[in-house]
């Protein structure tokens, strides 16, 4: 039996018949559902928690739950990006946890494992700045505006990621926005705002 | 620039800002996923439960020993209940004492 498709330039095809042809052993959905999800897990991943070592292993954690979905997974009833960013956020809430981070709404600023700072682009001191200031916010907060405004999730997709209601994601997105804001200005130097 | 548009212009700069993952890590997510099919795939064929009715069918002695043991049983179990009553056996009559069997002549096909 021929238990892979042949992928050609034309052809889109949705997260809800990947995950069913993954179920039904096609290795080239596996690749397919990586290449298209898995940099958005790690990247979420790396905004809710300090270690990055620890960000990767919490992505590869929600895609192999993915994997063993699969084959309960029903099409039309919820979005394979929804339910990463939710299995994601909660794997990161209990990392936190574990590490001992009582309060998840403070958590460390990340520690600097990567080069020094003078080989870090001007765009990586914003994004510096903008991971600081969101985590500054309350986690419920930082996960709703990180999810509307980088993301780009509609309310109703972060209602379904966050399993909250649609008011709920409205008035979380409006306050933490407007905290944001506030945790910016103290950081304009390195955003570059006069 | 109002601040609005600034948030806006970096909430843009970090949507195409997004770190890639490394080669291990996607290596690592498509090795769980070959894993998580592999078993998948796996057929694995429980026995189903049967009694061990073969060693029993043996010691009974097959069809013609359950017969003869089905038999006795029903005899004995009358016999039991119909205590010093006489039995008929076709054109043999046989008298019991008790549940004691005097005469076992049928068997041997005597009138």
């Amino acid at each position: 039996m021929n238990r892979s498709m042949p992928f050609d330039a034309d052809q889109t095809l949705s997260d809800d018949t990947l995950m069913v042809m993954f179920a039904n052993g096609d290795p080239e959905a596996a690749r397919e559902l990586t290449i298209r999800h898995l940099g958005t897990v790690v990247a979420f991943a790396k905004r809710l928690i300090p270690s990055d070592a620890d960000a990767d292993d919490i992505a590869q954690e929600a895609m192999l739950r993915l994997w063993k979905i699969a084959g309960e997974w029903r099409p039309g009833e919820a979005k394979v990006t929804t339910w990463l960013y939710r299995v994601t956020r909660n794997l990161c809430i209990d990392r936190l946890r574990q590490k001992g981070f009582a309060d998840i709404d403070t958590v460390a600023e990340p520690k600097d494992e990567t080069p020094s700072v003078q080989a870090h682009l001007e765009q990586s001191a914003r994004m510096d700045a903008l991971n600081a200031a969101l985590g500054e916010l309350p986690e419920r907060q930082r996960v709703a505006v990180m999810l509307r405004h980088i993301e780009g999730l509609s309310n109703p997709d972060i209602a379904e990621a966050m399993e909250i209601s649609v008011e709920a994601v409205e008035s979380l997105t409006a306050r933490g926005k407007r905290m944001l804001k506030q945790a910016l200005e103290t950081r304009k130097k390195e955003l570059g705002w006069t | 620039m109002t601040d609005e548009t600034k948030l806006d212009s970096l909430f843009e700069e970090a949507r195409l800002h997004k770190a890639l993952p490394s080669d291990d890590l996607m290596a690592r997510v498509l090795a769980d996923a070959q894993a998580v099919q592999d078993a998948a795939s796996v057929k694995v064929v429980k026995p189903s439960y049967q009694p061990d009715r073969g060693r029993f069918w043996d010691l009974l002695g097959g069809w013609v020993g359950a017969a003869s043991f089905a038999t006795c049983a029903v005899l004995g179990i009358y016999l039991g209940y119909a205590g010093g009553d006489v039995i008929g056996f076709g054109a043999t009559d046989f008298a019991l004492e008790g549940s004691v069997l005097n005469d076992l002549s049928i068997l041997a096909g005597d009138a």
